[in-house]
């Protein structure tokens, strides 16, 4: 085994180590300073544009008109800005407010950027496009959220299928409930939360998806149900109860837990026994029910329950005996 | 009837929201961004209405209503809750709030009820 | 002495190339995993427009968290704790505190603040638990979603257990009464549960150093830079190990360590598992080390995940005392899980754990500080006998520590281009002292400490930290007890 390198070559990593190290500082330093600057800039451009954002928001009708021919007047920078911060407010306001807001939008060119991103290659672009297209609702907007929601990429569809949540129009409901499939890709929270959103419109159709044949799809319309209160729904789910998967079960009792039906009692009862995570949901599903229907049924676990069931339904600790 | 409203959020966006509509009713606004601020200003007196979201950080909107009212303070609140977060209505109500109102928000339904409360 | 020589020269021949070999690999290691860690943010960050984090807080299907706070003697703090964990953003959680036999007052305030009446529901006894319960409180009529166990001294890992035996969401977190939570801690952290309910059993968040940070009511309002040298090292070394670090191992799929501060678990993996193991020192190292058992020896199909999004806050030691107690402790810790679970090392059924994580945990975490300590006294030794020529002794440690800087100043390169916490230009000088002094002394020490720690691991001495109940801590300041146990 000969010595270490020679000290030449140590000096010369030495020296390459040291020239790195200074290259990376004055990255740091350069970097710092660049987005300071790009800062400072936005807070210029901020406190000229702001107001006119606000006050769009407040506008009459005689007004806006006005109001979106300065927006337009605007240098593409500034517009850019307005679209952004528009966008933003977009979040915190609904009602009339939101309608100017997305006026103001428009008016900043930014809705022909958004549809043409929506067939840009990259699909962080396309996904940034359908969660604007939610926001600002164009004309056409439903049409390229339903297409964006079969977009070869999952993260897309994901954002497409949330964005939906803001229509409720049948076809939006039919596509979301469509998302719920287990091989959809798309997460169930994301899907089921989009349903809770366009609430009462998707309740018949999402009292008709509990019959689904697809597992995923039960799962997410008996997890919605009772929040939405689905007219209709309850016979249905107290059958979903013993459904041959046991994540809709689980679903299924959660919903029966705001919208109780007695033909469940005998189910909630059976699965209760059988214990588990599944017998605690039932327990707890039971406890919520009127006590004219579930008295027997608590007796019965009060009897013969495995304490974690016993403790869903709210039953006390079994003194020693 | 015109009103000194106090309105107080972390986010700038709905402060300024908020304050432009009801500036645009002939109300006077004061905001502040965060609770203790808030319970400060709050303190002084004076107010026709508070605004006051609930989630901050720091104190809660939620601790500064609890203070203002543990003062013997009965100035109507007016709570902005985020949507989904049901709790803080219910505790809320508890700490002595006379409405909420959900983000996001419609302005105009906000100046309904603060022209409520101010009677 | 020239027989001293002669052996040093012997030494140094045999040694010399291993020991280069060994300190290059180490730093590059670290080098990639920073790099993995850089491209994992730049994807993170360029989808901040729609990951929807808005909407999931206003969702009713977002599952259930309950949170375990333990409490030992936490009598000044548990009332704002306890308030702002209930006041964190999410839409469906409820808190359960237990008391760990307090000898302060503690019990005391959390009657008085919450109007609390007994709960006399049974109790599911699934989880192994030692100590007894004394009494369970809930809130009168559910008015807040809180639960108080009240029972006799266990220590931390047996408090956690108790009240996990009683959490009845999907998930539960464990999180210390004194540590100090973002508003946001829940969502970010149940964020990749959401995403992929069927395979992710566990996840962490960041972990970061609050020393002189303006906090109020139990939250931070104002981020500083600490104003003590040895804290400013550790946010470097958090930066460095902690965020990017794990997030490389979560991106690769290996991750083996989440913060005892603030994990995340799925409740019915963690019962199966059995809960925390109240004998394990380094119990959270532990519990996430099990869990990868369970999943590989299971051959299931379940992942744990970091999340990049800061979750907690901790206080760091500021005095060399309480900072080695904490460094001989995690390395007593990190040796007896490591040889706790050394089946799995180089073992092809545990995936990347076996053949990447546990490696580099046992190459360059464990053995990290042995390698360090030997060759510097055998340097210094050799210095003084004339087998080490100065100049090259000097040159070796400027390219080595050089090498080190470079590594450490590329993770602070990727914080400033992702999240850059701390704005001002004076932090950014701060910080690049601190990486030069990490250099030296700092780590020399954290050297001897770590190996200190191994040994008593390894003579299995129990004198010094005893059984692992809380109360072994307490004699000492109080942020040295939260130190001890916040790894980081």
């Amino acid at each position: 085994m000969s010595p270490l390198p020679a000290p030449a070559v140590l000096q010369a990593v030495l020296l390459a180590t040291s020239a790195v190290v200074v290259l990376m500082l004055i990255a740091l330093i350069a970097q710092r300073t660049l987005r300071r600057r790009h800062d400072r800039r936005d807070v210029r451009l901020d406190a000229r544009l702001r107001p006119l954002v606000l006050e769009a928001t407040i506008a009459e009708d005689d007004e806006i008109d006005a109001l979106l021919d300065r927006v337009r007047a605007l240098s593409a920078p500034e517009r850019a800005h307005v679209g952004r911060s528009a966008s933003l407010m977009l979040r915190d306001v609904t009602g009339e407010a939101a309608d100017r807001l997305r006026a103001v939008a428009d008016a900043s060119g930014l809705v022909p950027r958004v549809i043409a991103a929506v067939a840009d290659r990259d699909p962080v672009r396309r996904a940034d496009a359908a969660e604007a297209l939610g926001l600002l609702a164009p004309a056409g907007a439903l049409e390229l959220l339903q297409a964006l929601a079969d977009d070869r990429s999952p993260e897309v569809r994901t954002v497409a299928v949330r964005a939906l949540g803001a229509f409720d129009d049948p076809a939006a409901v039919d596509r979301v409930i469509a998302a719920l499939a287990l091989d959809s890709g798309i997460p169930i929270s994301v899907a089921a939360s989009a349903l809770v959103q366009q609430g009462a419109a998707a309740g018949e159709r999402v009292r008709d998806a509990l019959d689904h044949p697809d597992a995923g799809v039960r799962r997410g319309a008996a997890r919605v149900a009772g929040l939405i209160q689905a007219p209709g729904a309850g016979a249905p789910l107290a059958r979903l109860i013993d459904d041959e998967h046991e994540a809709v079960g689980a679903a299924a009792m959660r919903s029966l837990e705001r919208l109780p039906v007695r033909e469940a009692v005998p189910s909630l009862l059976a699965t209760a026994l059988a214990g588990g995570s599944a017998g605690e949901a039932a327990a707890r599903t039971l406890a919520a029910m009127p006590a004219a229907w579930s008295a027997d049924a608590l007796a019965a676990i009060g009897a013969k329950g495995e304490p974690g069931v016993r403790r869903a339904a709210g039953l006390p600790r079994r003194t020693a005996a | 009837m015109s009103g000194r409203i106090l309105v107080v959020d972390d986010d700038r966006d709905i402060r300024d929201l908020v304050a432009i509509k009801l500036e645009s009713a002939g109300h006077e606004i004061v905001t502040r961004e965060d609770g203790s601020q808030a319970l400060e200003a709050a303190v002084e007196g004076g107010w026709d209405v508070i605004v006051l979201d609930v989630m901050m950080p720091g104190m809660s909107g939620i601790d500064v209503l609890r203070a203002l009212r543990d003062r013997g303070d009965e100035t109507p609140v007016i709570l902005l809750t985020a949507r989904g977060q049901e709790k803080d209505i219910e505790a809320g109500f508890a700490a002595g709030a006379d409405q909420y109102v959900t983000k996001p928000f419609s302005p105009r339904a906000l100046l309904a009820r603060v022209t409520a409360a101010i009677g | 002495m020239t027989w001293l020589h002669d052996a040093l020269e012997a030494v140094f021949a045999v040694l010399a190339w291993p020991s280069a070999i060994y300190f290059l690999l180490s730093n590059t290691a670290l080098l990639v995993l920073i790099l993995i860690a850089a491209r994992h943010f730049a994807r993170y960050l360029r989808r901040s427009e729609h990951r929807g984090d808005d909407a999931m807080a206003a969702s009713p299907l977002s599952l259930g968290v309950s949170v375990i706070v333990p409490a030992y003697n936490e009598a000044a703090v548990i009332r704002t704790s306890v308030r702002s964990v209930l006041d964190l953003r999410y839409p469906d959680h409820e808190v359960i505190v237990v008391n760990d036999g307090s000898a302060d007052d503690t019990m005391r305030v959390l009657l008085e603040e919450f109007d609390l009446v007994e709960d006399d529901r049974d109790i599911p006894g699934r989880v192994p638990v030692r100590g007894t319960i004394r009494r369970v409180w809930r809130s009168r009529g559910g008015a807040v979603p809180l639960t108080v166990v009240d029972k006799e001294n266990s220590g931390r890992s047996d408090s956690v257990n108790v009240g996990l035996d009683l959490a009845a969401k999907e998930l539960v977190v464990m999180v210390d009464a004194d540590s100090i939570l973002e508003p946001d801690a829940l969502l970010s952290v149940s964020k990749p549960f959401a995403d992929d309910p069927e395979r992710v059993v566990a996840t962490g968040g960041v972990v970061r150093i609050v020393n002189n940070s303006r906090v109020q009511g139990g939250r931070i309002t104002e981020i500083r830079m600490p104003r003590q040298l040895i804290a400013r090292i550790q946010v470097v070394e958090y930066l460095r190990a902690f965020l990017l670090g794990r997030t490389a191992w979560s991106d690769l799929q290996a991750l083996i360590l989440i913060s005892g501060a603030f994990g995340m678990f799925r409740r019915d993996v963690l019962i199966e598992v059995g809960g925390l193991d109240p004998d394990s020192i380094g119990e959270d190292f532990e519990l996430v080390m099990r869990i990868q058992r369970w999943i590989h020896e299971g051959r299931r199909d379940a992942r744990v995940e970091f999340v990049a999004e800061p979750v907690s806050w901790t206080e760091a030691p500021s005095t060399l005392r309480v900072l080695a107690r904490q460094r001989r402790r995690w390395h007593r810790g990190l040796w007896e899980v490591l040889w706790g679970y050394r089946r799995a090392l180089l073992n092809p059924r545990y995936g990347r754990v076996g053949m990447l994580a546990l490696p580099y945990y046992w190459l360059f975490e464990l053995l990290a500080p042995l390698i360090e300590v030997v060759g510097i006294v055998l340097v210094v030794l050799g210095l003084a006998v004339g087998a080490v020529d100065p100049g090259m002794a000097l040159l070796l440690l400027l390219v080595s520590y050089g090498y080190g800087a470079l590594v450490t100043l590329a993770a602070v390169i990727v914080e400033e281009a992702s999240f850059h916490r701390y704005e001002r230009w004076r932090d950014l000088g701060a910080t690049l002292w601190a990486i030069v002094a990490e250099n030296l002394g700092y780590r020399q020490l954290t050297a001897i400490w770590r190996l200190q720690g191994w040994w008593a691991g390894i003579a299995g001495t129990q004198q010094v930290w005893g059984e692992m109940t809380r109360t072994g801590f307490a004699e000492a300041d109080a942020s040295g007890q939260r130190q001890a146990d916040g790894r980081g």
